[in-house]
Order: C-alpha cells, then structure tokens, then sequence
C-alpha cells in the first residue's frame, strides 16, 4: 500500500501540522487546568488526555464532516453538563461519552450475520457505532466518513506517538 | 477541468461547424471544411510524412469526427476517403482522389450516418479516443503520446498499443477488425458514439426502448469537451432539449438503430465505460446511467446499480486506506477489516493518552518546540509502525471493555507505592516498562494486552 505518510485534505504536511498544534493547545490547556499531581488521578488524567485528542481531532477538521460535528456536539454537551454538575463533582462525567460506545456492544448475536430491520449488516452496525455521527446516514456516506474518520485517526495516532517518543526521551 | 484541457489540446481552433448539413452535398464543398479540422487536429496528431498531408490530416480529422459521432458535419466525413479497401498501414499514401464508391458501398446501409472509412487503423484510434471519456486524464494524456507516436503502425501491431495499458476493454477486439470488413469498424465506431450518444438521447427515442430507460448517468468523456462547446448542458438536463444537437438528434437515433443492428460483438464491457467514470466536473442535475446489454432495465434496478457502485467506489478509497487488505475482496471483508482498523486505531489512542497521561504530570509544552520536532520525526516510521501493529493483530475484535480499561487499573494500584519516586525516577520507570519497547510497538501491544501486570510488577 503506497504509504500516506502525510494524509491530509489539502497540504501535505497541513493536517498534522494542525493536529499537533491544536493537540498541544488542549494539553496545554490541560495542565494549566488542574494540575493533577496525584497519582491516582492518573486515570482521570488519562481520560481528560484521551478527551483532548479527540477534541482536536474534531476542531481541525471543523464542521465539514459529520463525525467531527458528532464529536464536537458530545464534548459541548459533556461541558455543559458537567458544569451543571460541578456541585457533585462526580469523577464518572468523564467517563461518559467513551462508555456508552462500550456498554451497547451486541452481546447476544456476536458471530452471527446480523441484519437491521432497516436491511443493515450487522457489520454497518457496529461501523456505525465506531464512527461518531453516522447513525443516520446511508451506506454511501457511512462510508465516506468511515474513510476520514481513518484518515484523521491515524494522523492523530502518528502525533501522539511522536510525543511520547519525544516525552520519552527527554 | 479535464475537459477544457482536452478541449483545448484537441480543438484549438473550432471553427463552427455546421450541422445540418446532409450527407447528398457534393465533395467540392467539403475542402474549407476540412482544412479547418486539419488545423484543428495538426497540435495533435504528428501525421506520418510519408503519405500527403492532406489526407493524414483527413483521416486524423474523421478519427476525431467519428468519435464526436456526427458531431460535425457528415457531409464533410464523406469527402476523403484516401483509404480504400485496399489501404492497411496509415502511412501509406493514399490517393488523393476520393474514392466515392467505395463511400457508397459502405455507406449504403447507413443512409443517414456519417461515413467512416474501412480503416482499422482509424476505428482503433477512434475507440481510443473515445475510450478517453471515461478514463483519468492522465490515461488521457498518454494515450494522446501514444497515438501521436503510433499512427504508423500497421494493423499487425495494433495489439500493443490497445491492450498495453490494459484499460480498454472495448478495445480489446480490434485485433479481429480486419480490412475487409467495414461493417465491424463502423460497429466499433458506433460503439465508440454510444458514449456522447446517450448523452443526447430524448426520452422518447425508440433508441431508449431498445436500449433500456435512460436512466442517465454522467458521462465525463473527453468528447463531453467537444459537447459542451455545443451547449452539452442543456443536453444533459432533465428537459432534454438538445439544443445544440438540433438536427443530430435524428441522426444519432439513426447511428442508435444502426448500432444495435451491427452490435455483434459489442461486449459488455463497452457499457461499462460511462459507468465507471465517476465524473469530476461540477455537479450536473442529475446521473445519466444507462442500461448495460443483458441487464435489467427497470428504474429501480438502475438506480439501485447506481447506490452499488458508489459504494464499491468508497470501498476502494477505502482499501487504501486500510493496511493490509489489497487481497481482501468483497464487501463483508472488507467491512471486516475497516471495522478491526478502527477499533485499533481507538485503542491506539486511548493507550498512546494513557502514555501521555504518565509521562504528563510535570511535563510543560512548549510548543513551538514540540511541533518543529514533531513535524520532523521520522514520518516514514509512525505509519510502518501502526501498519505493523495492525497487520500483526488483524483479527482481534473487541466485544467487551478494551484492554485499555485493565492496564489503567493495574496503573493506579502500584503508584501509591512509588509516590516517592521523583519525577526523573518516574520517568525512568515509564522508559523502563515502555521505553525498551517504544520501537516495537507490536510487541509491546501483545505484552499491554496480555501481561499488563507484570510491567508493573517488575518495576
């Protein structure tokens, strides 16, 4: 396979170079946020780091695709709600958005060809529930924001990994 | 935007051609007509030395005229006729004088159609051309280069240049055209017309029932260029109205009834050239698609054949930009794999903030830094390594909770232990369980996945 080593939509070079930018914008944020310290706040830690991944997965590629829309909406409404709950302080807002994707994993026909009601295989399905902000569309655009979806994916995955290869060795 | 480069590697100078014209009008008039296509066509085609000029150019302007299916006047197509029945090789010189019986005998089945000399050479080279409507522009573009440097040769070799680039299915009979059989070059010609003919099929045509409906699809052949100097638009809009077609339309149903009395050995692959086109010009209303031979025709089962090659196209973005499915073949396969490719693709990410999150505490960013020295990595690498990963654990499907959920447990418990641990001392430790294998990612993935306990339990 001929190596997307820079994919991006205009410039070689132009969506990582906003991934990164805009990565280590919210990690920035991040700390100055609330300087966790505590080892045992490294879970939350680590969720708020996973949060702003894909916050700015979804900001550089802005409202022109659905899975970023998708995204964008989730993390708005997370804000808000947890604003709302700042009272409470419960720890398990930030597990939300992340684990309802896990608890409604088909359990009950796991192998089995799956079909909708609406005629969808079981594997539309579950691409469906990959991919944030698809639930409604057909097969055509399921799959054209499956293919940016991948694409941004695996420039994120190749920023994170250049930071923590660059962490590491600091 | 292919198609105002083409147009304008192939008609620098247009003139505006009539018509109307008839085929009855006598040859005298033709020449100014012709002079204009040879002007035309002279950017394109080097026309051998060897035999006049004039009727090289002639042959190379009837080419382009046959492709354009009656675009031009027909009544210029019957005036030079250096080819006889005679003639194999295009470089030889064909006579000046036009050879009217032998237009005649051709042409005698076709009354109304604009004649095409008993040339294989010329139907190959029109197949060519019109084969360039539906490929990229680059195909385009070597095909010209090819044609340009290969009008010499002669019938023998016509092979190499159609089936090299293994493209042109519908090319893939000229071999069998043989010189004498004038009838098998007009077919392929009007299979060649097909293209630029559906383009002004009227609703009504009778042409449309033997066909099929017409369920339109765009069609980005390069001889949309030469159609849209002619108001293709309005050709290709729901009303139909061919304006600039006027008096082609006639025509074009007539070359319609003459194909599909000549369409022999028309294969199914010729039907598939408008098809696989996905066309890259500005929206049009609507998608032309037509009913290939042998297949249902109803609208339903159209415009479902459309939905499916949409997706089969959005299949194969999509396998190259899945790792490691060039083999895979088939919908559910493939839907398979982009599935695992996600889903690892989510775990990376989760694992890779995880990283992040240890290595984070007392870590600030600077990030002009970071970003120059991010950039600069080893681009080469990240994506090898992802692919590694990937293609080493291609199967695994997650059901449950990801393996992420139990390193980040098994993180909480030994830190209390090592909150003692300065910050170099942690870093240590999170080089010594990641660091020894940040180069081998899949390794590492096979040990966070399967012994997350005893990274830490080592430290």
């Amino acid at each position: 396979m001929s190596p997307p080593q820079q994919p991006s939509s205009t410039n070689p070079n132009s969506l990582k170079i906003r991934l990164t930018h805009r990565f280590l914008h919210n990690l920035n944020n991040l700390n100055k946020k609330r300087s966790n310290l505590d080892n045992t706040q490294i879970h939350q830690r680590y969720n708020r780091v996973k949060l702003a991944a894909y916050a700015s997965m979804a900001h550089v590629v802005g409202s022109r695709r659905a899975w970023s829309r998708a995204i964008l909406w989730k993390i708005r409404n997370r804000k808000v709600s947890t604003r709302h709950k700042r009272v409470d302080h419960k720890p398990t807002n930030h597990h939300h958005a992340r684990s309802i994707k896990r608890r409604t994993t088909n359990h009950s026909n796991p192998k089995r060809e799956y079909v909708d009601p609406n005629g969808n295989s079981g594997q539309e399905v579950k691409l469906r529930k990959l991919v944030p902000g698809v639930e409604t569309m057909d097969a055509c655009g399921l799959l054209d924001e499956t293919a940016d979806y991948i694409k941004c994916l695996a420039t994120q995955v190749e920023v994170m990994r250049n930071l923590v290869d660059l962490f590491s060795t600091i | 935007m292919d198609r105002d480069f083409f147009l304008t590697m192939l008609m620098p100078e247009i003139p505006e051609i009539p018509t109307a014209d008839g085929i009855s009008r006598p040859n005298g008039g033709k020449l100014d007509q012709y002079s204009q296509f040879e002007y035309a066509l002279s950017s394109i085609v080097s026309s051998p030395v060897s035999g006049s000029t004039v009727s090289n150019d002639i042959v190379a302007v009837r080419e382009l005229v046959g492709k354009l299916g009656g675009e031009f006047s027909p009544a210029a197509m019957t005036m030079p006729v250096p080819y006889s029945s005679t003639n194999t090789p295009l470089n030889s010189s064909p006579p000046p004088n036009l050879n009217l019986a032998g237009i005649r005998n051709s042409v005698s089945l076709n009354p109304n159609l604009p004649f095409f000399p008993a040339n294989p050479g010329f139907a190959e080279r029109a197949a060519k051309y019109s084969c360039f409507g539906s490929r990229s522009f680059n195909d385009r573009i070597d095909q010209l280069g090819f044609n340009s440097s290969k009008l010499e040769i002669p019938i023998g070799s016509n092979v190499s240049p159609v089936t090299s680039t293994g493209k042109f299915p519908r090319v893939s009979s000229r071999p069998d055209l043989k010189i004498d059989r004038p009838p098998v070059g007009v077919e392929e010609i009007r299979n060649s017309d097909e293209t630029h003919m559906k383009l002004s099929r009227l609703s009504g045509s009778s042409a449309n029932s033997n066909e099929g409906s017409s369920v339109s699809e765009q069609i980005p052949s390069g001889e949309l260029g030469f159609k849209n100097k002619k108001d293709s638009n309005s050709r290709k809009r729901k009303g139909g109205s061919s304006k600039g077609l006027g008096s082609n339309t006639k025509k074009e149903e007539d070359d319609i009834d003459e194909s599909k009395r000549l369409k022999k050995t028309e294969q199914e692959n010729g039907g598939k050239m408008e098809e696989n086109a996905k066309p890259p010009e500005p929206p049009k209303d609507y998608i032309h698609v037509r009913a290939r031979r042998g297949q249902a025709t109803d609208s339903h089962s159209l415009a479902e054949r459309v939905r499916r090659e949409k997706i089969s196209e959005r299949m194969k973005l999509l396998q190259n930009l899945v790792p490691n499915c060039n083999k895979v073949t088939g919908k559910a396969l493939m839907l398979d794999e982009i599935i695992n490719y996600v889903q690892s693709l989510q775990r990376q990410v989760e694992f890779l903030s995880m990283k992040l999150a240890t290595l984070n505490p007392s870590l600030d960013f600077d990030t002009d830094d970071l970003i120059s020295q991010n950039v600069t990595q080893s681009n080469g690498n990240l994506p090898q390594q992802t692919l590694t990963y990937y293609q080493q654990n291609p199967q695994v499907v997650l059901n449950g909770p990801t393996p992420m959920t139990r390193p980040v447990h098994e993180f909480t418990e030994p830190f209390p232990h090592i909150q003692d641990f300065g910050q170099d001392d942690l870093q240590s430790i999170v080089r010594m369980g990641f660091g020894e294998n940040l180069d081998l990612d899949t390794s590492f993935f096979h040990a966070a996945h399967d012994q997350p306990s005893n990274k830490k339990i080592e430290l």
